[in-house]
């Protein structure tokens, strides 16, 4: 709710009896923060303050003060509040009708293409999948207790967040946009980087400013050092995974392509579902380490180890391979056990690293709208004798894209509550934030 | 139909809807608007809600919770349970006459 609207909440509930604010007035006020204002909500308002009023139990706070104009006073206190409401009606209705014409449109969309979540957890941005034809649109939600939509600008999926939290990058026709989020609830777009298409991975460099984005046939490495005049460093001529691009449209793809956390080796999804490792310790002048794990499955995601020592992605299939990066060019492979196979190509997956790096954590949604959710942990402490993955199985019937937070700590993703795929509700209000694994 | 809901006028229904949805457990407002939406379909609107949860809570059939954060949450007493309870079986008997009724001869 913009900060006109919430003037607007504590105007209307002004309106209601002093003693029943003093009960009720700061919980309705958090409710009507998580709740979308519609003509209807005034009109609800406006009938219950008046009812209120009209309540013997709260006419008696005015009846019972002394002098021949109390009945006056009451009548004119009750008078009064009907104007305020009616008011108040009238503003809202405008900031309604406003606030159709901006977001209604786009807020249909029943997936949620992507997500990326600011390194202080404060911000999440989803992108929503509008249809074919239709344009995008990404949407800024605030995280926490609570959660709320704060704005929304035109794009699509991947998106990343800056290290520093306060802009974004995220697909644009003919490139990507970088949004500044200083003012969450007002994006403003500071730069548009040209590209050969549409771009399937971003991935800032932990030294910020360079930036990696990903296009079917190419790597394009930019230096963001000043914002408002972004310029590309290096093209990487190298082939995306388009088959994994195509089977797996919401494979939350911000995971397919990632720099080491010494920003000195960049990891990018590559044709016959490989993995390639770049050396990008000159940005400029990139070059190839290798070229790992061709033929295992289209794949999902991929995720270095917090000491930039391991590599480990995942296929659509579940199938989780893990390569020692002693020598970056010379990747050593280790066969992980027990991992779970689940028949998915089209599904929402996020893999990340402990923050000690001893544990390996998948999080996937088959079939993004009404399948299963597997959260499986890897113990990758002892890769000569690595263990079966931990998994757990929730029925978890809520479309959308899952992340982990920078921390490595949590997972995030659509907030179950409230949704019902036949209801009125057919999508996610919030984004909600848990722990990979109970304890 | 039970008495003491007919008391409660136009609050009737949303107040059979709130005791319902705190009948497994309590929750705080928003969670009662989504619940109910969630199980009913019907999109009930903050001054309806704070309206029937001010009757059912003179009434003692609902009791406020410490509040976490600004969010209050409600449970559901045990005159709301048995009263609860009572209106539901009213409503089963109508369904039942009504099914046997509109049932093709």
């Amino acid at each position: 709710m913009s900060g006109l609207a919430g003037q607007l909440s504590r105007l209307m509930v002004s309106c209601y009896p002093r003693r029943w604010r003093r009960r009720y007035g700061e919980e309705l006020l958090a409710l009507l923060e998580e709740h979308q204002p519609s003509p209807r909500t005034v009109a609800s308002l406006a009938l219950g303050a008046l009812g209120t009023h009209l309540d013997p139990a709260y006419r008696r706070e005015g009846i019972t003060m002394p002098g021949p104009g109390s009945p006056l006073r009451t009548a004119a206190a009750v008078a009064a509040s009907f104007g305020a409401v009616i008011l108040v009606f009238g503003g809202l209705l405008a900031l309604e009708i406003r606030h159709e014409q901006q977001t209604d449109g786009v807020l249909t969309a029943d997936y949620s293409a992507g997500l990326a979540v600011s390194s202080d957890t404060r911000l999440g941005v989803t992108a929503q999948s509008s249809g074919p034809g239709s344009p995008g649109f990404d949407l800024v939600w605030r995280i926490g207790a609570h959660p709320k939509l704060l704005a929304h600008f035109p794009g699509a999926a991947p998106l990343a967040f800056a290290p520093h939290g306060q802009s974004l990058l995220a697909a644009s026709p003919g490139g990507v946009s970088e949004w500044s989020l200083a003012n969450p609830a007002k994006p403003v777009r500071i730069a548009t980087l040209r590209g050969p298409g549409t771009a399937v991975g971003i991935a800032y460099a932990p030294a910020h400013p360079t930036v990696a984005i990903a296009y079917s046939k190419a790597v394009q490495l930019w230096n963001l050092a000043n914002p408002a005049a972004p310029h590309r460093i290096a093209t990487i001529a190298a082939a995306a995974n388009v088959s994994t691009m195509a089977t797996c449209g919401n494979c939350g793809s911000q995971n397919q392509i990632a720099f080491s956390p010494d920003g000195r080796t960049l990891a990018t999804t590559a044709a016959h579902h490989a993995v390639s490792l770049w050396d990008v310790s000159t940005p400029w002048a990139p070059r190839h380490l290798a070229t790992v794990g061709r033929d295992a499955g289209p794949i999902a995601a991929l995720a270095f180890s917090p000491a930039g020592s391991q590599l480990g992605y995942l296929t659509v299939y579940g199938k989780l391979t893990v390569f020692r990066l002693t020598e970056p060019a010379h990747p050593v492979p280790a066969a992980i056990p027990g991992s779970p196979t689940w028949l998915a190509q089209s599904g929402a997956y996020a893999l990340s690293y402990s923050t000690g790096g001893t544990r390996l954590t998948a999080v996937v949604l088959i079939q993004n709208a009404s399948g299963p959710r597997i959260i499986c942990t890897w113990n990758t402490t002892n890769l000569s004798q690595p263990l079966p993955a931990d998994c757990r199985t929730d029925h978890f019937s809520i479309p959308g894209a899952f992340t982990f937070t920078v921390d490595r700590t949590a997972i995030v993703g659509p907030d179950p509550r409230g949704y019902n795929p036949n209801g009125p509700n057919t999508r996610s209000n919030a984004l909600s934030i848990w722990p990979p694994l109970p304890g | 139909m039970h008495q003491k809901f007919d008391d409660l006028g136009r609050f009737a229904d949303p107040s059979l809807l709130i005791l319902t949805s705190l009948a497994d457990g309590p929750r705080h407002g928003y969670a009662i608007m989504t619940d109910i939406a969630a199980f009913s379909g019907v999109k009930m609107e903050p001054g309806t809600l704070y309206g029937a949860l001010t009757r059912l809570e003179r009434r003692g059939w609902v009791r406020p919770l410490p509040a976490d954060d600004r969010r209050r949450p409600y449970e559901i007493t045990g005159p709301g349970r048995a009263v609860l309870t009572e209106q539901l079986a009213s409503m089963a008997r109508i369904v039942t006459a009504g099914q046997r009724r509109i049932a093709p001869a």
